[in-house]
């Protein structure tokens, strides 16, 4: 069959993008979309008219997050790799010997690598800190056993580290924010969690006084910024326990 | 006027997903879940429509990611508005999908109600369905949106429609150029 009545091809452009043209000849018309870049056009635009057939945008509940768990699996995605990832997939560039463009090679990966720490909102910490043992550590898992959050806070100086195990549940327009729970029956917020990567933040005295009286931490959702209360506002996700060291 | 604006949230909307495809064509894992986290709502409610089953709706989600991945270097502006290339990659998958599994029934009310359901618009909704919608008539209106949201063939919805094939097939041919008519105006 020769493709070249306008007409026809925009009739078949809409069958195709409606969805009711299949099998044999809905391959065929892919092979001819990829060839042909008037017909990709043609089927585009059908594309941009179907839309008035979307029902009225309302709330689209997230899928279940084993989803992208799966997602990130099938296509290898440790979790803890930002940084290797970005590496690998850099898109080779032409290379040109000089010292000059070695040393700008250098500051773009510089820039590179402290762009990809600020994302993951990382402040390096003193040296002498990374050696020595946390005084608390709690572990929140997902219901299915999952590590997702490793909390871990120091004192003197008193530091949060918060390493994501594995992916949280993405979430549309809420953000996770983990809370202390002391004694006394207040939350007190620890600030928001990363949904990637790893987080290092300092800690104030009145927090590292709250974790003292706390037995166990508590992550909520909460709107974008965290909760604009200083209480837990929305759905209470994870409880773990909080272990301390023994001093 | 608030069309306008709100046709302008829409654009600036899109501005952020091609910036993350763009960044997901680079290897950005960060940018592929941000895009993920906005538009996966999205598409797996196409996918539910079409596929009338959570498990097969989970499982094309899936692939479309994968294939998003590995494919977002392909978008450019000349594919239309991301959303509308991210849904379409769902729906063309979820054709794919039910011409490999069949559907488990042939047709059935489950499927009926979960299109109607998804137009159905809650007493006082301001949301509404597109003007040019509007213009079609109801047989048009009807064997078209099953066609798109439901995924169904068109001997499928003369079957369940209990109407001749060439008549389901005259009212699609018919909408789809009022369709045209009214969204190139």
């Amino acid at each position: 069959m020769k493709y070249t009545d306008p007409t026809l091809l925009d009739a078949l452009a809409a069958r195709y993008a409606l969805g009711t043209m299949r099998g044999r000849a809905r391959q065929r018309f892919e092979r001819l979309m990829r060839e042909r870049a008037d017909v990709m056009a043609q089927v585009v635009d059908w594309e941009r008219r179907l839309e008035a057939l979307d029902p009225p945008a309302g709330e689209t509940p997230a899928p279940p997050a084993r989803v992208w768990h799966r997602i990130v699996d099938r296509l290898g995605h440790a979790p803890n790799d930002e940084l290797a990832s970005r590496r690998q997939r850099q898109r080779p560039k032409p290379a040109r010997p000089s010292a000059f463009t070695a040393l700008a090679a250098g500051i773009a990966a510089l820039l590179l690598v402290s762009g990809t720490w600020f994302v993951a909102q990382q402040v390096q910490p003193p040296s002498e800190v990374l050696e020595r043992a946390p005084a608390y550590v709690s572990v929140i898992a997902n219901a299915d056993g999952a590590d997702v959050w490793l909390v871990q806070v120091y004192d003197d100086p008193a530091q949060l580290r918060v390493r994501v195990n594995s992916a949280p549940t993405p979430l549309d327009d809420r953000v996770y924010e983990l809370w202390m729970l002391p004694d006394d029956g207040v939350p007190v917020s620890l600030g928001l969690l990363p949904t990637f990567g790893a987080l290092r933040t300092q800690v104030s005295a009145v927090a590292l006084d709250a974790l003292a009286r706390s037995a166990n931490l508590a992550v909520s959702t909460e709107p974008p910024g965290g909760s604009p209360t200083g209480q837990p506002t929305g759905d209470v996700v994870f409880v773990a326990p909080l272990a301390r060291a023994e001093i | 006027m608030a069309t306008a604006s709100s046709t302008d949230t829409k654009a600036q909307d899109d501005d952020a997903l091609v910036a993350l495809l763009s960044r997901t064509a680079d290897g950005d894992r960060v940018a592929f879940a941000e895009l993920y986290r906005l538009t996966a709502g999205a598409l797996f409610a196409v996918l539910k429509r079409m596929l009338s089953s959570n498990e097969a709706a989970e499982d094309v989600l899936q692939d479309v990611y994968v294939s998003v991945w590995l494919k977002a270097g392909e978008y450019s502006e000349q594919r239309g508005r991301a959303l509308t290339w991210l849904k379409s990659i769902a729906r063309y998958r979820a054709i794919d999908a039910l011409r490999r599994l069949g559907r488990e029934r042939p047709f059935g009310d489950h499927e009926l109600e979960s299109i109607a359901a998804a137009y159905a618009l809650p007493t006082g909704d301001e949301r509404k369905l597109h003007h040019c919608i509007d213009e079609l008539s109801a047989d048009q209106r009807n064997s078209v949106q099953l066609a798109y949201a439901g995924g169904f063939t068109q001997q499928e919805i003369a079957a369940s429609l209990a109407m001749p094939l060439g008549t389901v097939k005259s009212w699609i041919r018919r909408a789809l150029g009022a369709l045209k008519r009214c969204m190139d105006r």
